[in-house]
């Protein structure tokens, strides 16, 4: 469950808060970094980091919807958890309706939090893959010549070899030299894996 | 022993009795005596004032001691000649040794033994005869004692009395004339008829005088109409019974249905209409002044004989309304007697007042009811005030406290929240097997400043919603802020701060609860402290200025810090409300709590010279 490079980021403008939410997460062996601030966190934070936002709704300054859709807009895939007080179910809606993760009404057990930073860290390590091996894929997808990338489309919108010799004019043979290149250089071993990623990375056709 | 008590009591009883006589025995005056020879028995009434009189005038002397000697003759019931001669025998010896100096005789009949008996009676003593008819003026100079006598005449004046009995009378066609027999009845008719028929020349007079009372008083019962009649006096009637003349008077006044007119002053109230009758008082005081002249000296024949009289009109009120006679119809300035007052005329004096003091009392009743009435009312009000505006307080400062509630609510869940969460760290980090002293440390840490925190939510709560007796007295505000720079000091010094005061000295006192004053000043200078945390050294002061402004005690707090941002101006005075990241948001709220309840005011103005001046003013003692 420890992961030495997950961390959670707790952001608050209470002090209280802050703490017992840093020695609470650090009990359940998560490494904890707290802010006083939205502007604070965007400033300081790896945002790039598995984990997750525990994020007070209510803030002076930017408030804690103000930094979810920042963050929305610029494609960070940390998790947010929202912790409200009473009376801001309102505030929540909107919240839950941006995507946040989930958000607690303070007090909170540790039965609560903690379940759902676990989920939350999760949630955020499958995205972090799926974005790394999406990006990887893009990285690859560079590697390719103009010749295979347009095999590679071929291959990915279905057509068999024969097909794209045609419409390529040239070979079949040829065609499978740079199919079996493209498989290399993308670092894919089965047609399947091949278009799962290129769905993935919005390649269309 | 006990029969020498006796006698000794007796002769003390004795002593006691002739004390008066012999401290007068003692007198230095010379003794004058007069005698005084009343021709009535005792009681008669004209007598009697006399008597009276001459006791009053003469009783205390200056210059004689005078002794008076009263002899009634008793000559109307004993005229006889025989009875007279023991009776001037009587006389003549009882008055051998103690001569009289001057003799005075009432009434005609005395006067005629003095006359008779005169060479042996009382030679040489002057006489002084009063009430005497006229007709014996003459007698009296001519007479055996004339050398050594004078008098008063009874002047009647019949004349009058007749001439105004017809004026009130008008019509009158027959007049009743009734007298007694007696010689001093004679004496006194005959001049009196003389001038009646004087007055009444030409109207039947019809003369009862030679009856008896009780033919009298049949034949005034029945008399006929237009009548009226006249009663001179009645000693003796026919039959020779003998009367008071005013009782006569009376029974015939009684039985007359016609009015009757008398001509005495003595007759007046018994049952006379009234006239203008000779004066007896006069007649007295003429008297008085002749014999005080004797006495002094005067031989009595310098003394003329006195032939006036005082007179005076007196009607009698029953009867003017028993035969109808109008008041209106009465000379000016005659006195009415046994004016019969109803209850509203005898009493009106009585009645005024004590309607006068009704209507007084009544008034200061209402006034007095009206009075605990609105001194009630008013009290009723002011308690209802009191409890209203207690109320009031409580009511405004719950009303903030329900404004609060939600930010309260918020202020509570954060420490209690954070409580939880490290209560449960450290739970997880036991069950863990883990042992970080420094994290349990960091923990316990956590726990007890959230606790204070709460703790803080909670009094500065309290010390808004707080109800409980108010602690109200004379209190130097100088002296409070002197207090609580000192407690402020320590920070000032640690913060790098300096303090100025500027307080006057001649403050006068606020009514106010020092402990709170204390904690508003403190709190204005803790905010002022804070406020400069990030000033440069030339900006690390504060100025306390007091000073009276109409009536109130005004401070002053200069902090040169950067100043409450304009926008938040209206905010910095309510509850939880705070620009500090450590800060509750309470102090100044608490400050205005505790100003408006002290019935001040809290405010803040931008200091010219950078940052912000905070003012509290209350009101200074004993000014309306």
């Amino acid at each position: 469950m420890t992961d030495k490079d997950v961390v959670i980021f707790v952001i608050d403008d209470d002090a209280s808060v802050r703490k017992s939410l840093s020695v609470l997460i650090r009990s359940d062996g998560y490494q904890v970094e707290t802010f006083v601030s939205a502007g604070e966190f965007l400033s300081r934070a790896a945002l790039d980091s598995i984990g997750c936002i525990i994020l007070d709704i209510r803030m002076k300054g930017m408030t804690g919807l103000d930094l979810q859709e920042h963050l929305g807009k610029n494609d960070y895939h940390m998790p947010i958890i929202f912790i409200t007080g009473h009376g801001d179910i309102p505030m929540s809606v909107q919240a839950m309706k941006k995507g946040a993760t989930d958000f607690l009404t303070k007090p909170f057990d540790d039965t609560q939090l903690l379940p759902l930073v676990e989920s939350a860290v999760e949630q955020c390590r499958r995205k972090k893959a799926m974005l790394d091996e999406a990006s990887d894929f893009r990285r690859r997808l560079k590697t390719l010549t103009p010749r295979e990338y347009e095999v590679f489309l071929h291959v990915i919108s279905g057509l068999m070899n024969k097909q794209i010799a045609g419409e390529l004019n040239i070979k079949e043979h040829t065609v499978k030299v740079h199919r079996g290149r493209v498989m290399q250089k993308l670092g894919v071993a089965s047609l399947a894996d091949l278009v799962r990623l290129a769905e993935k990375t919005n390649i269309s056709l | 022993m006990m029969v020498m008590r006796l006698y000794s009591a007796i002769a003390f009883f004795f002593l006691i009795l002739f004390l008066p006589w012999v401290s007068m025995s003692a007198d230095s005056r010379e003794t004058k005596r007069i005698l005084v020879l009343y021709s009535l028995e005792k009681g008669n009434v004209g007598q009697e004032r006399m008597d009276a009189q001459l006791q009053t005038a003469f009783g205390s002397n200056k210059t004689f001691n005078i002794k008076i000697y009263n002899e009634y003759l008793d000559l109307v019931r004993f005229p006889e000649a025989k009875q007279i001669s023991h009776l001037t025998q009587f006389l003549h010896q009882k008055y051998t040794r103690e001569k009289p100096d001057v003799i005075l005789t009432i009434l005609p009949a005395a006067l005629d033994i003095l006359e008779e008996h005169g060479k042996e009676l009382f030679r040489g003593i002057p006489v002084i005869a009063a009430c005497i008819p006229r007709d014996r003026a003459e007698a009296l100079k001519g007479s055996p004692i004339s050398k050594k006598a004078t008098g008063i005449i009874y002047v009647d004046n019949a004349y009058e009395i007749a001439q105004s009995a017809l004026r009130l009378r008008p019509g009158t066609k027959h007049i009743v004339f009734i007298a007694g027999v007696s010689v001093i009845d004679r004496s006194f008719k005959i001049p009196i008829l003389r001038e009646i028929k004087r007055a009444a020349q030409g109207i039947e007079l019809i003369d009862l005088s030679g009856l008896t009372l009780g033919e009298i008083l049949s034949r005034v019962h029945t008399l006929p109409p237009e009548t009226i009649v006249f009663n001179t006096s009645m000693f003796k009637d026919k039959e020779g019974v003998t009367f008071n003349p005013p009782d006569a008077l009376k029974m015939v006044s009684q039985a007359s249905n016609a009015p009757v007119f008398g001509f005495v002053e003595t007759h007046m109230g018994k049952g006379v209409v009234g006239g203008r009758v000779a004066s007896l008082q006069w007649q007295i005081d003429k008297l008085t002044e002749m014999t005080q002249r004797i006495l002094a000296g005067e031989s009595p024949t310098a003394i003329p004989i006195v032939e006036e009289a005082g007179y005076q009109t007196i009607y009698d009120w029953k009867e003017l309304k028993r035969w109808s006679i109008p008041e209106s119809s009465l000379p000016k300035g005659s006195i009415l007697i046994n004016k019969e007052l109803n209850i509203l005329d005898r009493y009106k004096k009585y009645l005024f007042a004590g309607v006068l003091f009704l209507i007084f009392q009544t008034i200061l009743i209402i006034f007095l009811i009206d009075m605990n009435r609105k001194k009630k009312k008013a009290s009723a009000q002011l308690r209802e005030f009191v409890d209203r505006y207690h109320e009031l307080l409580r009511v405004d400062r719950s009303s903030r406290l329900g404004e609060l509630t939600a930010s309260l609510a918020h202020e509570l869940n954060q420490p209690l929240a954070a409580i939880l969460s490290n209560a449960q760290a450290a739970l997880r980090f036991l069950a863990s097997g883990k042992n970080d002293p420094e994290l349990t440390r960091e923990i316990l840490q956590n726990i007890v400043q959230d606790d204070k925190r709460a703790a803080d939510v909670i009094r500065s709560l309290r010390s808004m919603v707080k109800k409980g007796e108010k602690r109200r007295e004379p209190t130097s505000i100088n002296e409070v802020l002197n207090e609580v720079i000192d407690i402020a000091m320590g920070a000032l010094i640690a913060h790098d701060m300096s303090i100025e005061t500027f307080l006057d000295e001649t403050l006068p006192l606020v009514i106010a609860d020092k402990t709170q004053i204390q904690q508003v000043v403190l709190n204005l200078i803790t905010n002022a402290i804070d406020a400069m945390a990030q000033s440069t050294p030339d900006k690390r002061k504060i100025i306390v200025k007091t000073e009276l402004i109409e009536g109130f005690v005004r401070i002053a707090i200069h902090d040169y810090g950067p100043g409450v941002p304009a926008e938040q101006a209206d905010k910095i005075f309510d509850p939880f409300y705070t620009t500090k990241s450590n800060g509750l948001g309470m102090g100044l709220a608490v400050c205005k709590s505790i100003i408006k309840d002290h019935g001040g005011h809290i405010w803040f103005e931008k200091n010219p010279e950078g940052g912000d001046i905070f003012f509290f003013s209350l009101k200074a003692e004993n000014h309306d």
